[in-house]
């Protein structure tokens, strides 16, 4: 039973040149105790998406479609409901931990102000749950941590005074923008070891937003690949590494600097992602596509699908033989190829 | 092995510790760069990596002379250049350029693109306003811009956009050596392809020696020759390339190396991975003896005690541990 499903979600910005439309009839769903990544490049869409599950967006945002969390609808939910939902039943950790926590309160004050918004506790036992917060997350001493302001910190442990503050109301949904990318490679290989390790302790979903295909190896049960706006493809991580379809997909695949032999140039898309004020008619990758042929480039748009045999789905009008066969190119080596 | 263009020796660079509000009177010195040797040869890429604070960007800064250095010196084409002014450094600078990692805030908002690219020459007074033109137009060309958008402004271009502009900027003067700190480590990875081809477009063609600094280890392995790794301000191993990925002899090389994210599920749930505990200490208060020992996984009683020194081997592989892993 899935606990967070999303139908066909459409945010759109008023802007002083017209409507855009940055998430375009997405669907998704996550279930208890499970990762799911979503991948695309900067502007595909993937932060407007999960700002609109928070309910954090601007009121020059319109959100329609369906976010069922639960037994709760969060579209069209009042803003004073969504508040209690946030921070109890929905947790966000955002990229900058230094910009997301408060410069000049103790990580205590701030720990403490999260449990007592949501819970009914007395200050003592407030602090009791935030020192045992700082402790989940690996955290040394957490007692004089609770004395120690932000920038006394590193990125690394301010991430994890993020995750930490993020989990002491025992979310049903994590939602996690690019909490890795701000920090060094050695610091990000404990922090996505924690993430492991919370997702079976706190039988939470979560929801895992990054740029970066390692990442999503790493962590991730299940991957949606974002276009402009609109998810392209949709696999178990598995599937999606050793069986890769969409055309956009082989392309971030062969991008990955570390997939290229020496002396071979590294594949790039040509081109660059469209503008979502105005974008093309048909297939949105349409215009970056190697194999685009004219059917692509005319509305309608093809729709998700499944592939016989996996548990993918892909919006692609290429046919499935020509997929396999040019997929096969960009799928991970090792036994999987 | 072809000639060195640019030798560091024995680099330190320090930033002063203050007290005092009126009175600022310097009590301490923080060692970012300690000691770093480095040899840049001609038409090859040596890239730095290490973690944040290692001293990286430091050292770059130091080696291109945007920073003075305390101890050290740094020759170029055979040249000390350690304590040039004036119109020698200037020289110097004309050869030895960078490309930044912010594309967006080393561009002058407010400037057009074109003025931007064009006053490295206008420093320089290098040709008249005509020539200038059209020297921009055509690095232009040559990075993968459009002429026609000489005279629009940095915020009408995309990321990747933005950072050719700043390869443009690097290369007008028509550089021997270019020092990348952290070339596209802000881009998307479609876009990092792009720039990752165009440097190496660009070094083929014209000839150029790379300084590429970062800390995305897949990014350098693909564009470097060879790989200095660093850690609190020293370099802890070097070596080509395939010496320091396939058979690192630091620990700290290695640990660095498996945290990597590995791009296919089946591998990354297969392989034995060090994760590092713990932050890098404060160069502040570096630790006693090795510098690594507090979070290394195979530290023994003596490397609290024991500096080790880096020592070259004759194949130019070389590292600071006084209990390498085997090969």
């Amino acid at each position: 039973m899935a606990l967070l499903t999303v139908e066909n979600l459409r945010t759109t910005f008023r802007t002083d040149d017209g409507p855009v439309c940055a998430v375009d009839g997405v669907s998704l769903s996550v279930a208890a105790g499970q990762v799911l990544g979503i991948v695309g490049e900067s502007g595909c869409g993937k932060s407007a998406m999960s700002l609109s599950i928070m309910g954090l967006l601007p009121d020059s945002a319109t959100v329609e479609g369906s976010i069922q969390l639960g037994e709760h609808q969060l579209v069209g939910m009042p803003k004073s409901e969504l508040r209690t939902l946030r921070g109890s039943e929905v947790a966000m950790i955002f990229q900058d931990p230094m910009t997301s926590l408060n410069p000049v309160m103790t990580i205590g004050w701030q720990l403490e102000e999260a449990v007592r918004l949501h819970q009914k506790v007395s200050k003592r036992e407030a602090r009791a749950l935030a020192v045992a917060g700082l402790a989940a997350v690996g955290i040394p001493s957490p007692e004089d941590r609770l004395k120690t302001y932000p920038h006394e910190l590193s990125g690394g442990m301010r991430q994890r005074v993020m995750i930490a503050m993020a989990l002491l109301n025992r979310p049903r949904l994590l939602i996690a923008d690019e909490p890795t990318t701000a920090l060094d490679v050695t610091t990000q290989a404990q922090i996505l070891e924690l993430l492991r390790d919370l997702r079976s302790e706190v039988d939470a979903a979560i929801v895992l937003i990054t740029h970066d295909l390692g990442v999503v190896a790493e962590v991730c049960d299940e991957v949606a690949v974002m276009y402009a706006g609109r998810i392209v493809e949709r696999a178990p991580v598995d599937e999606l590494f050793a069986r890769p379809q969409h055309p956009y997909t082989w392309g971030l695949l062969a991008s990955l600097p570390g997939r290229s032999r020496a002396g071979e140039r590294l594949h790039q898309i040509a081109g660059s992602p469209p503008s979502l004020m105005n974008p093309p008619a048909g297939c949105r990758f349409a215009p970056r596509c190697a194999m685009a042929m004219d059917v692509c480039r005319a509305d309608p748009a093809p729709v998700l699908a499944s592939v016989t045999g996996s548990d993918t789905v892909v919006a692609c009008h290429l046919d499935p033989a020509t997929r396999a066969r040019e997929g096969a190119r960009f799928a991970s080596g090792g036994e999987s190829a | 092995m072809s000639e060195p263009i640019l030798t560091a020796t024995g680099v330190t660079i320090g930033f002063p510790v203050k007290r005092g509000i009126i009175f600022q009177r310097e009590v301490a010195r923080v060692q970012a760069v300690d000691g770093v040797d480095l040899t840049l040869h001609q038409g090859e890429t040596l890239a730095i990596v290490g973690e944040s604070g290692c001293g990286k960007t430091t050292l770059a800064r130091g080696l291109v002379r945007l920073r003075d250095i305390d101890a050290g010196s740094i020759a170029f084409m055979g040249e000390d250049i350690t304590r040039h002014r004036g119109r020698a450094l200037n020289d110097f600078r004309r050869q030895v350029t960078m490309i930044f990692q912010d594309p967006i805030a080393s561009l002058d908002p407010r400037m057009r693109i074109g003025q931007s690219m064009q006053e490295p020459l206008d420093i320089h007074s290098i040709g008249t306003p005509a020539e200038r033109k059209h020297k921009v137009q055509e690095a232009m060309e040559r990075v993968g811009l459009n002429p026609e958008h000489y005279n629009r402004f940095p915020h009408e271009f995309s990321g990747g956009q933005r950072q050719r502009i700043g390869i443009a900027r690097a290369i007008i003067l028509e550089p021997r050596v270019i020092v990348c700190d952290e070339p596209v480590s802000a881009l998307d990875v479609s876009v990092q392809a792009q720039i990752v081809n165009l440097l190496e477009d660009l070094q083929r063609d014209l000839g150029l020696s790379y300084i590429v600094i970062a800390h995305d280890l897949d990014v350098v392995r693909r564009l470097a020759d060879r790989v200095q790794v660093m850690y609190l301000g020293r370099v802890v191993e070097q070596g080509a390339g395939e010496q320091v990925y396939n058979h690192p002899r630091h620990p700290y090389s290695k640990a660095l190396l498996s945290a990597r994210p590995i791009a296919d599920p089946k591998l990354a749930r297969s392989r034995e991975r060090i994760v590092l505990h713990g932050d890098v200490p404060s160069p502040s208060n570096p630790p006693s003896g090795c510098r690594f020992h507090p979070r290394c996984p195979v530290a023994q009683a003596s490397c609290s005690a024991h500096d080790p020194q880096l020592e070259v081997a004759a194949d130019g592989h070389g590292w600071a541990c006084t209990y390498p892993l085997a090969p």
